[in-house]
């Protein structure tokens, strides 16, 4: 019975002389790095009623070699009236060698990436949900003619529940009419919930569309 | 082969042998010795980028203490064994949070990663199961197997900020007090100093499938992400023998 008592407080000794060392805190900050440029960004539709129909418009970014924007240009969107396109996003960064396609990338990386589509001037305010690919607080002008293109996107990421992307996309267009289209892509990390207002915007640009 | 075949022969021989001359006791024991960390426990590496090791434990070797005993069927070589022991695995280095907020960074694609550790794996074993002892007048070799459980005092809590823009997006994984189903084995190697008291060398294996982790404010599916745990050590004791 000694013995035991004995054997019992060697093992709680023991124990609390462990238990007694402190447990420290360990932190690490990852330094900065740059993240993947955009040097050039397309959209490119193919008619659904025609797959000769294959539209486009693009977006370019000219660098200096210290990779500051030096200046843009941007083409025009131009669709049929009355159609409808699907449509699908082509990013390149063109400072890498050979030519990294950054929309792949963005793939890989849908779940916290989202693409926002926003047609101007529009007379109405437009409905905003965690699915819609409108961007809240756009201006409404009334008095003006509204471009004529409803836009939804057509492709879901891995979250779960999945969320939309935007990187593929169906255009729906009206009557003739001219106007913008608005593109944003939403860097969300660990912040995506199919809104607007999380995270910070990688892209925002705009193409004159015209609807004939 | 054949050398094999005939050493085994001569070793099953020796043993049976010795087990016909001496008897078993009921005993149990005190213990305490260096705990291992292997597999998916052990593992200190983040991954690659979309092919994270979510259950890389960043475990360390630590120490187990513990209370066994057997208890012999109708004088037989076979007893019924038990084993409760306590573990500590040590806690997150340096090293090991900063591959974790690169690896964070990388996967969420941010300006700055920042990750934070605190608290250290602790946990209780409770196992049980048959064993066979080979007996050699005062030295007896135990081969053992068993089932049972660990229960999680604490895991490493790991607190992780991406932060993109300037807009910072905390999540953690916090330290678990779950319980999980665990199995393994030993081999113990016994010496009677006098007819009650003797000294014990154990050789330990055990393994759980996972204890359950929770994660907070994980809002999307990217980086590591570790809902469980395998744990999984390998431990080398020595203790004291009492006779009953």
């Amino acid at each position: 019975m000694i013995k035991l008592k004995h054997a019992v407080y060697v093992l709680l000794g023991t124990a609390l002389f462990y238990t007694g060392c402190s447990s420290k805190s360990e932190e690490a900050v990852q330094p900065n790095i740059a993240n993947e440029t955009i040097t050039q960004a397309s959209l490119k539709f193919t008619n659904q009623a025609n797959p000769a129909d294959t539209p486009s418009c693009t977006y370019t970014f000219h660098l200096d070699n210290n990779d500051n924007v030096t200046s843009v240009d941007s083409t025009t969107l131009t669709l049929k009236a009355n159609s409808k396109y699907n449509g699908v996003v082509y990013m390149l960064d063109q400072t890498q060698t050979p030519v990294f396609v950054v929309s792949n990338e963005i793939q890989q990386r849908e779940n916290y990436h989202l693409f926002f589509y926003q047609p101007t001037p529009i007379t109405t305010a437009p409905v905003i949900s965690n699915t819609s690919p409108y961007i809240p607080g756009t201006p409404v002008t009334p008095n003006l003619a509204q471009l004529n293109l409803t836009i939804a996107r057509t492709d879901q990421d891995t979250n779960n529940p999945p969320m939309q992307v935007g990187l593929t996309t169906l255009f729906t267009t009206g009557a003739a009419s001219t106007g913008n289209l608005r593109w944003v892509l939403r860097h969300q990390p660990n912040a995506k919930n199919g809104t607007y207002a999380p995270g910070s915007s990688d892209l925002d640009v705009n193409f004159i569309t015209i609807i004939h | 082969m054949k050398k094999l075949i005939i050493i085994l022969t001569v070793v099953l021989a020796t043993f049976s042998g010795f087990t016909a001359k001496a008897q078993t006791n009921s005993y149990w024991d005190i213990f305490g010795g260096a705990s291992v960390p292997t597999g998916q426990f052990a593992n200190s590496n983040y991954g690659e980028l979309y092919h994270e090791n979510n259950q890389a434990g960043f475990a360390k070797t630590g120490y187990v203490i513990g209370l066994d005993g057997a208890w012999y069927i109708h004088k037989s070589n076979w007893a019924v064994a038990a084993t409760v022991s306590y573990q500590d695995q040590g806690q997150l280095s340096g090293k090991d949070v900063q591959a974790l907020a690169a690896g964070y960074q990388d996967a969420f694609d941010v300006d700055l990663g920042q990750a934070s550790s605190h608290g250290r794996y602790e946990n209780l074993n409770v196992l049980v199961g048959p064993q066979y002892s080979f007996l050699f007048s005062k030295l007896t070799l135990d081969i053992r197997g068993n089932v049972g459980f660990v229960k999680s005092f604490s895991t490493p809590e790991i607190d992780i900020v991406v932060t993109d823009a300037g807009i910072p997006h905390p999540f953690a994984q916090l330290s678990s007090t779950a319980t999980g189903f665990a199995y393994g084995g030993s081999a113990d190697l016994r010496y009677m100093l006098t007819k009650k008291l003797g000294i014990i060398l154990k050789e330990n294996y055990v393994a759980s499938p996972g204890i359950a982790i929770t994660n907070t404010s994980r809002v999307n599916n990217a980086g590591r992400l570790d809902n469980k745990q395998p744990v999984s050590v390998f431990q080398s004791t020595l203790g004291l023998n009492f006779g009953f």
